[in-house]
């Protein structure tokens, strides 16, 4: 839907194929911050996902013109964004992302059973999330934190809708599984 | 009904498979009342919901924790554009009120001013009337006229005081405005502080510090930011 001002995503893409840079600047305003932490969970390394970032405007910014509305333009951008890391992470190993003199991601300070001896159930929640395996946690951080739509999960990720589903519920029955070897038991599956 | 492996009914795997989205409102209508449906038949699965908001509320605090982008990665975008396309060219379309609001900006920052005695002053009231042409539409709150704001809203919500930087445009603090999902309820105050609420709701302090830390690294937009109380 067309805005007042010009300003709906759709609207700013379209901008931005016409290299209008003042379009490029009010995106990168409006998803900066998320596609960097999206990144960031990706590659668990800021230095890498700050790169990754300006990469991923870099090319919305060469190839809007190729953008067709089948997808949001937040769809493709975060889409976009994840191609860049999972390039890189192919290229590289683990290894050599955590030897980046950059700052390593500390995903949380207490294990699970730590925080359960705690008696802090938030604490413990966040050190399973932190536990999860790399496709549970990215879906997980889609659909919890950047309330991506299962067609959107789907469309980013690149896998059939239904397995957006299925990845979803394995995520929070390993967390659940998780909870439970820490002594807490959720009373769920 | 059919039952899978585990003695689970298989349309209980289903309606659970969708429930994540069910909370967070992102199920398409179809599957949305498929689930109000089931869970008005059995209000024993509402417990999972709970469960849901649980895991949501932390992974929003896992992520929420995380930095932003530093200062001056913009310039750096901005400056990889221009090596690749080349300088700026002035765009056959006549400009938006945006884009020429943004350039009385810019004049305004010229060196000539930017040594005057009153170009702090001036930039403040330049952008005093770019911001009145950025307050969203709420109705009642919203100014009646961009070159006199007023206070138009009761202090409710969360709220932070903004000062903007002398060379911020009107497309980036735009942009730091939709970002935040922030909204200019007074202004301009001593300084060129700015109120912005950035929820009708009261965030929790974790929470609206993370936002003012996130901010405070926004130095090419932002000069000072804090809290209002």
């Amino acid at each position: 839907m067309a805005s007042a001002n010009g300003n709906s995503d759709v609207e700013l893409i379209a901008r931005v194929a016409s290299k209008d840079r003042v379009a490029i600047e009010v995106l990168y305003g409006r998803y900066q911050v998320r596609l960097f932490r999206f990144l960031v969970r990706l590659v668990r390394n800021e230095a890498v996902a700050e790169e990754l970032t300006n990469e991923t405007f870099l090319e919305i910014w060469r190839t809007a013109g190729r953008f067709e509305s089948r997808s949001s333009p937040s769809t493709w951008m975060f889409a976009i964004a994840r191609n860049k890391a999972v390039s890189l992470l192919r290229k590289r190993s683990e290894a050599e992302l955590d030897d980046d003199a950059a700052m390593l991601i500390e995903d949380e300070a207490d294990t699970p059973e730590v925080a359960a001896q705690k008696g802090d159930k938030a604490a413990l929640i966040r050190a399973c999330l932190a536990r999860l395996s790399a496709d549970h946690r990215e879906v997980v951080d889609l659909v919890y934190y950047h309330d991506k739509s299962i067609k959107e999960v789907s469309d980013i990720v690149g896998i059939p809708e239904n397995t957006v589903k299925t990845r979803m519920f394995h995520a929070r029955k390993k967390l659940s599984e998780l909870m439970a070897e820490a002594g807490v038991d959720r009373g769920w599956p | 009904m059919s039952e899978n492996g585990t003695g689970r009914s298989a349309e209980r795997d289903e309606i659970e498979m969708l429930l994540p989205w069910y909370v967070t409102g992102t199920l398409s209508d179809d599957d949305r009342v498929r689930v109000e449906r089931y869970l008005a038949d059995h209000p024993e699965a509402a417990q999972q919901l709970e469960l849901i908001r649980e895991e949501q509320d932390e992974t929003v605090a896992v992520n929420e924790a995380l930095g932003t982008m530093p200062a001056g990665a913009l310039d750096k975008l901005l400056a990889q554009i221009e090596e690749t396309d080349g300088p700026a060219i002035a765009r056959a379309q006549r400009p938006g009120l945006l884009e020429t609001l943004a350039g009385w900006l810019a004049i305004f920052n010229t060196p000539v001013l930017k040594f005057a005695a009153a170009a702090a002053a001036i930039v403040i009231v330049a952008q005093a009337v770019v911001i009145g042409s950025l307050v969203r539409d709420e109705g009642p709150a919203s100014y009646e006229t961009a070159s006199a704001p007023t206070e138009v809203a009761p202090a409710v919500g969360t709220r932070l005081l903004i000062a903007f930087a002398e060379g911020a445009t009107a497309a980036q603090i735009t942009g730091l405005l939709e970002e935040i999902e922030g909204t200019i309820v007074s202004g301009p105050k001593a300084g060129g502080l700015f109120e912005v609420r950035i929820s009708e709701t009261e965030l929790t302090d974790s929470a609206v510090e993370s936002v003012v830390a996130g901010l405070k690294q926004r130095t090419n937009i932002i000069r000072y930011v804090a809290i209002s109380n």
